[in-house]
């Protein structure tokens, strides 16, 4: 089986957003985004909550391992990796949509999360989430 | 054309146990959670650490600035703090965590095309290595 040699034209990320619902229309392939958030609020921990990460990279040419690791930044707590794929593109005019729909994600602590965005083991950028604790009430 | 090859999820196989959460700009009218979300998620605390030995930057944060070829970042752990270091660029930067250590080296690195690219008639031979790497891997959108 043929060895695809990864790519190594830096991508340019357009966008990476956090919502509850990322639906793609079947008749026209258009994401629909609904509930763009970047913070959670919680009363205790640890938690889990559902969240869709919608990617949009631009600029990207030939063969590229997608990754995108779910990080604790505080202390840098890689917990675990929120997708692991890979595409092909053949001309840097097109942009490369990517969701992941409704992963159920791990919240053992208020801070600062991150899904760390890696194509050809190039890191990218980050779409960040505060997680905030409030009093229950 | 583009292809989506696979498509995978490979740690998060549990299902959903509560939804709390609110948009940027409101807070909850409550957050009261079933009690069973409340068990530890990782008992044993193994959570792999995700500190590499180098990070490949692929951007800079600075919108007049496109990275074309990546960066390779060497991540050191030091007096409680992490270094982000790009040897080739002799630049660093640091932080409580890989996070901010890399933005800080982001600021820096283009701070530093700026300023190279200010005096680039009166350059040292140091600072012209530099420079010249500098151009070979970012460019100006």
């Amino acid at each position: 089986m043929e060895q695809k040699t990864p790519s190594q034209i830096t991508p340019f990320l357009v966008a990476a957003l956090v919502c509850d619902v990322a639906a793609e229309d079947p008749n026209t392939g258009k994401k629909n985004l609904i509930g763009i958030f970047d913070r959670v609020w919680a009363g205790s921990f640890p938690i889990e909550r559902r969240m869709s990460l919608y990617i949009k990279l631009t600029d990207a040419e030939g063969y590229y391992p997608l990754e995108v690791e779910y990080v604790y930044v505080n202390d840098d707590t890689v917990l675990g990796k929120a997708f692991e794929g890979e595409f092909e593109v053949k001309d840097q005019t097109i942009s490369v949509e990517c969701v992941m729909h409704s992963l159920p994600l791990p919240i053992p602590h208020p801070g600062r999360y991150a899904f760390r965005i890696k194509a050809s083991g190039m890191f990218l950028g980050n779409a960040f989430i505060d997680v905030v604790q409030v009093q229950p009430t | 054309m583009v292809t989506l090859v696979r498509e995978g999820l490979e740690q998060f196989t549990k299902p959903a146990v509560a939804e709390i959460g609110r948009g940027t700009a409101a807070r909850p009218v409550s957050v009261a959670l079933p009690k069973e979300v409340h068990r530890p998620i990782c008992p044993d605390g193994d959570w792999a650490k995700a500190l590499p030995a180098t990070v490949m930057l692929g951007f800079l944060r600075d919108g007049r600035l496109r990275v074309r070829a990546a960066i390779e970042v060497a991540i050191l752990a030091a007096d409680g703090q992490i270094i982000a270091e790009a040897e080739e660029l002799n630049e660093f930067g640091s932080g409580d965590n890989l996070t901010e250590a890399i933005i800080d080296l982001q600021h820096a690195i283009a701070e530093l095309y700026f300023s190279l690219e200010e005096d680039k008639d009166r350059l040292g031979p140091g600072l012209e290595k530099v420079w010249a790497v500098l151009q070979g891997k970012i460019e100006k959108r």
